[in-house]
């Protein structure tokens, strides 16, 4: 099942282009030894601007849709 | 029959009392269950897992009992476009079954594990042909099913991707009251409503400026009903 907190990468589509870091407002996201990485995910806020960008479509932010209280 | 064999989850379900969850056999008598529980065979598809392909031979119908699938469409440069989500109590593939050298209209897969009966193609010819009070329940089945695609078509071809947008935001939204809700990407929420990830993500961060919904890590939430319902009928 998908992590709800973090977005989710599929390495085997991931082609460490680096849009997704140079997007990421929270600069959270970094390349590190052939592999994106989550260098700051406590302050990911999952906005969805990787998922956005990524031209690969290698990165899901999972979302649940509901009515506020 | 090999191609629904496949799986390796087979296993075997109390059938009479499974097929009674099938909506389209909500009032169907029992010489009708009978006759499906003596023909059809249960299946279970992992998640993910494709069900049927796009333009193969329809050879069976399909009776969700558990789980959820994708129906989609692809165009030839990948784009996929998501033409129904369907639940437990749904079935698919009858149009298929029905015509004459039917070939599957779509793909299925299943978004979740999911258990599945399914029925043949001649199986189903000759429980129509034995129960003509059946056969009327299918026909209206039918009909609906040619209704919700004529409305699909026509929200792509009428309304805008804001629009849809927020008909599908609406949606989901009463979807997840009846506890028949699911997470999505704004892969999948492009994919459902008929554009691409990029445009959902504007879409997003515009209804977002405009006060209408509030992303708060992994949620959605909708907060000014109104100005949706304004938005989905194109006054905003």
């Amino acid at each position: 099942m998908a992590e709800l907190n973090l977005p989710v990468i599929d390495a085997t589509k991931c082609t460490l282009c680096g849009i997704c870091v140079d997007a990421c407002p929270e600069k959270v996201l970094a390349i590190e030894a052939d592999a994106l990485v989550f260098t700051h995910p406590e302050q990911c806020t999952l906005c969805a601007e990787c998922e956005t960008v990524c031209p690969e479509g290698a990165v899901a932010c999972y979302y649940q849709i509901s009515w506020a209280d | 029959m090999k191609l629904y064999l496949t799986s390796s989850y087979n296993q075997i379900l109390d059938m009479n009392h499974e097929w009674k969850k099938i909506k389209l056999l909500a009032n169907a008598d029992e010489t009708v269950l009978k006759a499906f529980d003596e023909r059809g065979w249960p299946v279970t598809y992992a998640e993910g897992e494709p069900v049927l392909w796009d333009g193969d031979e329809g050879q069976a119908v399909y009776f969700i009992t558990s789980g959820m699938v994708e129906m989609y469409r692809t165009a030839v440069d990948g784009r996929a476009h998501t033409l129904r989500v369907l639940r437990a109590g749904d079935s698919f593939n009858l149009v298929p079954v029905l015509m004459k050298e039917g070939k599957n209209l779509a793909n299925v897969r299943c978004l979740v594990r999911t258990d599945i009966l399914v029925l043949g193609r001649e199986d189903l010819q000759i429980i129509l042909a034995r129960h003509p009070n059946f056969a009327v329940r299918i026909l209206q089945e039918v009909a609906e099913c040619l209704a919700g695609m004529t409305g699909l078509a026509s929200d792509l071809a009428l309304l805008t991707v804001r629009q849809r947008t927020a008909v599908f935001l609406m949606r989901e939204a009463e979807n997840i009251l009846i506890n028949v809700g699911r997470r999505w990407t704004q892969d999948d929420m492009a994919r459902q409503i008929g554009t691409v990830r990029d445009v959902i993500g504007r879409t997003l961060r515009d209804f977002e400026e405009k006060g209408l919904i509030l992303r708060d890590r992994g949620n959605i939430s909708l907060i000014n009903r109104e100005g949706l319902e304004r938005t989905a009928d194109g006054y905003e």
